[in-house]
């Protein structure tokens, strides 16, 4: 059986994950650092490179023992690393290892768009997907509308011009004083406050796919620097609302335009409620099959690099080990 | 010594960071302070216009740089769009050199730079946006750097 080897280390998490050719996960191991970033509000560089080195090297022992190969010399087809966009001291540390190890047990490696990765997470939970896909990616990095072909065919149609979804989450909590990561707590209290407590602008009311969020979070910061003592579950629930409103309506429009069999959310804000709900609704509206991830596999995973680069390794040719890392990878330049 | 500008809207705040451009020369670091939402990034996104920068301009919060490349008759071909919102501890912005990315033919414009400032020693502008009771911003420019500009800045604050 062909199995690959998936490294991730884009951001908080160190992650590796055995995965075969029919996108059957064999292990999945997630290390994360996020216990050390919460102190700080956020992610913390330097303390996610120096943690992704501590703690690359037995994750992945672990990953190949979890699916029963020998750490030492696993028979694997080969690996497939995440390259970018993310931090470059975090890339940097999956980025050598994988090549390292792929010196060590002569198999090729490839680099893999963390993006790309987030587009192959349905595939590892259902197998019989139906295409075209329209996916939503949402994350504290990011925020796309994509139009799926097939697996390794996407089309941008959309994304932020400006904040990411996940990182106008996590600023406004920071700003509320709340904790980090911000979604889980602003979704948490958005479940008892009133949504209309506060009114805020709709934005981006063009008839294009972009998205933007720096509006509603200069507005939320705004109105709670007018208005002392509004209920902080009110403003959570105004500010989710609004979001999911945004988000929602550019997704109505692109399925509008664009027929397709199913709609799925990756990344890690599709955790999110909220949206879980609404797209959800607007699938069952459409006709069409709602793919709504496990939190495990919206959020950063290996399993989802692994499974692209199972795609990639086959069908184009492994990277050279002079690949450096990409900081800012569009999704649109993955060819 | 200190320059001010007044910007009413969003689009002013960019048409302001588009003229910012003629204010700069290869080498320039410039630092932006102010709250959440003041504006920072949508000066930069004018500044990026400015420069000849065709490809989109989003918030670098999240890898902490950017680099576009620039097409513009100023001798500027790279902008460095840095963010510091992230760093904790001055150790941190130390590790990520910023200053060494400018070298010749680079600007680069910090977001949340007073979280940096002494890194960059003196020779820097520093650009503080201020959110009025109106709402408009007041960007105030002073600086060691910015004293070197002062004619250029003169006809911007005008």
């Amino acid at each position: 059986m062909a199995l690959v080897l998936g490294i991730e280390t884009s951001c908080d998490e160190t992650a590796a994950s055995v995965v075969d050719e029919q996108f059957h996960v064999h292990s999945s191991v997630i290390e994360s650092s996020i216990d050390q970033h919460r102190a700080f509000g956020g992610v913390v560089p330097e303390l996610a490179g120096r943690a992704h080195v501590a703690t690359i090297g037995p994750v992945v022992r672990r990953a190949l023992t979890e699916a029963g190969l020998d750490p030492l010399d696993p028979q694997i087809l080969g690996i497939a690393v995440t390259s970018g966009p993310g931090l470059i001291g975090s890339l940097l540390v999956g980025l050598s290892a994988a090549k390292a190890y792929a010196l060590a047990w002569g198999v090729p490696f490839v680099g893999i768009n963390h993006l790309e990765g987030h587009l192959f997470a349905p595939l590892l939970e259902r197998s019989d997907l139906e295409w075209p896909l329209m996916t939503l990616l949402v994350s504290g990095g990011h925020s796309l509308i994509v139009l799926q072909g097939g697996p390794g065919e996407h089309v941008v149609l959309g994304e932020t011009i400006d904040d990411a979804a996940g990182e106008a989450y996590d600023k406004v909590a920071r700003w509320l004083g709340l904790g980090y990561p911000g979604g889980p707590e602003i979704d948490r209290l958005a479940q008892s406050g009133t949504s209309g407590a506060l009114k805020l602008p709709r934005s981006m009311t063009g008839d294009d796919y972009d998205l933007s969020f720096s509006g509603l979070k200069t507005a939320v910061v705004r109105a709670t620097e007018k208005q002392h003592g509004l209920p902080v579950a009110d403003v959570a629930a105004s500010f989710q609302a609004a979001v999911a409103e945004q988000l929602l309506r550019k997704l109505r429009s692109a399925l509008e335009h664009h027929p397709v069999k199913g709609l799925a959310l990756a990344g890690g804000v599709a955790a999110n409620s909220a949206l879980r709900a609404g797209v959800t609704e607007l699938a069952q509206e459409f006709g069409i099959e709602a793919h709504l991830p496990t939190l495990a596999m919206c959020t950063d995973n290996a399993a989802m690099i692994a499974a692209a680069g199972t795609y990639r390794l086959r069908h184009d040719a492994a990277s050279s080990f002079d690949l450096s890392a990409s900081p800012n990878w569009q999704l649109a330049d993955v060819s | 010594m200190s320059w001010q500008r007044y910007c009413a809207t969003a689009e002013d705040t960019i048409v302001a960071g588009e003229a910012f451009s003629a204010v700069l020369s290869s080498g320039d670091i410039v630092l932006l302070t102010g709250t959440l939402g003041a504006g920072k990034t949508t000066f930069v996104k004018g500044v990026a216009k400015g420069l000849g920068v065709h490809e989109r301009v989003t918030s670098p919060t999240f890898t902490m740089v950017r680099e576009h490349r620039c097409a513009n008759g100023l001798g500027i071909e790279t902008l460095h769009h840095c963010d510091v919102y992230r760093v904790e501890s001055l150790d941190e912005v130390v590790d990520l050199a910023l200053g060494e990315l400018v070298e010749d033919g680079a600007v680069a414009l910090v977001e949340w730079g007073e979280l940096a400032a002494s890194v960059f020693g003196r020779d820097v502008m520093t650009i503080d946006f201020h959110v009025e009771d109106n709402d408009g911003r007041m960007l105030s420019v002073d600086g060691e750097l910015a004293a070197a500009r002062a004619a250029r800045l003169d006809e911007w604050a005008s």
